[in-house]
């Protein structure tokens, strides 16, 4: 199986103050990976710097094969899935607006919107702006689009936060799609019980220094 | 092909965004009008000159407000959007002319009304003819349109962004003002325009270059 996600003692200074301290992993293939920790450790900063949003401080990276910080990051960032804690939708637009942005850029017919939106439990919300609807739909929503184009690599962070139970089996069939079809995920949660059943492995991040979770 | 593809879909997203928020027609078009309102209040009752600085006075207003169109609230995109865009692989250079075209359209229907308001309010001394006017308003749109989208990305998430941007884009906006400016003179005094048109166009292609060069750039260092 191929490695995905390889960081090599990866540090990450933002504004002087260091975030991510030589943290190494690797995530390979069909893997399913949680980093666990409380608020203010650095797990969002280390998810984006897997996402190639941020460029490495000090050690070495590769992500899908491309160097972190080199051009190379440019050529498989499509293939890169990450939901974030706040929904990457236009509060103006409807739901099925802001997915079919996500459709036509990547080249997919409109309708391909409705069914992402069924999966999500949303289909009849589809119609109504993402200013309209509750948190938790927003965060759906956000799932919706990573079924409409499923990333080999998906990260998510805080997975559950915003969502009700019902929607716990849709993160679940999300991360099996993405090990299915020789992709690697990678979940980041300050709460192990949401995650730690997904997750084949698990790591505790503490103050920026990644360890073996129990 | 997913170039052209991508722009003309950013372009879409963009205008919808505004068709829906509706920030140039309740915002910057009522400030116009209440700028162009004002300034015959200072000016007092010379009306003869009044018509002589309609159309400079014109100019001035749509560059100061039409460059707020870019700025808007719902075209600058938060931080999630931004990083979806980025990680479904959508080329800097498609969304920047996506933007753009978006931003130059909005623009153009502001001037034309910003225009219509000034010949009811100043009754300028002169008309640069309906066909030279909209050939100017389209070139100066265009400009101002990329000018106002590179401060933008420029600007994006610097706290004082509404007093920088407008500081960045006014001195470079010169050549744009001068031209469009003249232009519309020139119909009057000597009926002469293709070196001011020519300039203008020159503005347009420069400010095309820079702004398809930099679109990455830009948008790395917004990250």
């Amino acid at each position: 199986m191929s490695v995905l996600v390889q960081l090599e003692e990866v540090g990450v200074t933002i504004d002087l103050t260091p975030i991510i301290d030589r943290v190494s992993l690797e995530v390979s293939e069909g893997d399913c990976l949680a980093i666990l920790g409380p608020n203010g450790v650095g797990k969002t900063t280390l998810l984006r710097l897997i996402a190639t949003l941020i460029t490495p401080s000090s050690g070495r990276g590769r992500v899908l094969g491309a160097a972190l910080g080199s051009r190379a990051v440019l050529a498989v960032r499509d293939r890169i899935g990450l939901a974030g804690h706040f929904p990457a939708l236009a509060g103006p637009l409807t739901l099925a607006e802001n997915l079919r942005l996500v459709a036509r850029l990547t080249g997919r017919g409109d309708g391909s919107v409705g069914a992402a939106l069924d999966l999500v439990g949303l289909a009849g919300a589809a119609d109504r702006t993402a200013d309209q609807c509750s948190h938790g739909m927003r965060r759906r929503a956000d799932l919706a689009r990573l079924f409409l184009h499923p990333p080999q690599l998906l990260l998510l962070d805080e997975p559950h936060a915003g969502l009700d139970a019902s929607a716990a089996p849709i993160v679940a069939e999300l991360v099996r799609r993405v090990r299915n079809a020789a992709g690697a995920a990678v979940l980041v949660s300050h709460d192990l019980t949401g995650v730690g059943h997904l997750a084949a492995r698990r790591l505790w991040l503490d103050a920026g220094r990644l360890e073996p979770s129990e | 092909m997913m170039f052209w593809r991508q722009a003309m879909t950013i372009a879409g997203h963009e205008l919808l965004l505004e068709r829906r928020a509706g920030e140039t027609w309740s915002i910057i078009v009522p400030f116009a009008g209440a700028a162009l309102i004002v300034v015959p209040m200072a000016i007092g009752t010379d009306l003869q000159l009044i018509s002589r600085i309609a159309w400079p006075l014109y100019w001035a207003m749509v560059l100061l407000f039409g460059m707020q169109i870019a700025w808007r609230h719902s075209a600058s995109e938060r931080t999630p959007v931004r990083e979806v865009m980025i990680l479904l692989g959508v080329d800097p250079a498609a969304r920047f002319v996506g933007r753009v075209l978006a931003n130059a359209l909005l623009m153009t229907v502001f001037m034309v009304g910003v225009g219509l308001l000034s010949l009811l309010l100043y009754s300028p001394v002169s008309s640069p003819g309906f066909g030279r006017f909209a050939l100017v308003v389209l070139l100066f749109a265009a400009g101002l349109a990329q000018l106002s989208t590179m401060a933008a990305d420029l600007t994006l998430g610097i706290g004082a962004r509404a007093a920088l941007a407008p500081l960045l884009v006014a001195p470079l906006a010169m050549p744009l003002l001068i031209g469009a400016a003249q232009s519309t003179a020139s119909v009057t005094r000597t009926g002469v325009i293709l070196p001011w048109l020519l300039m203008l166009v020159l503005a347009d292609l420069i400010l095309a270059v820079v702004g398809l060069l930099t679109a990455r750039a830009l948008e790395e260092a917004a990250i």
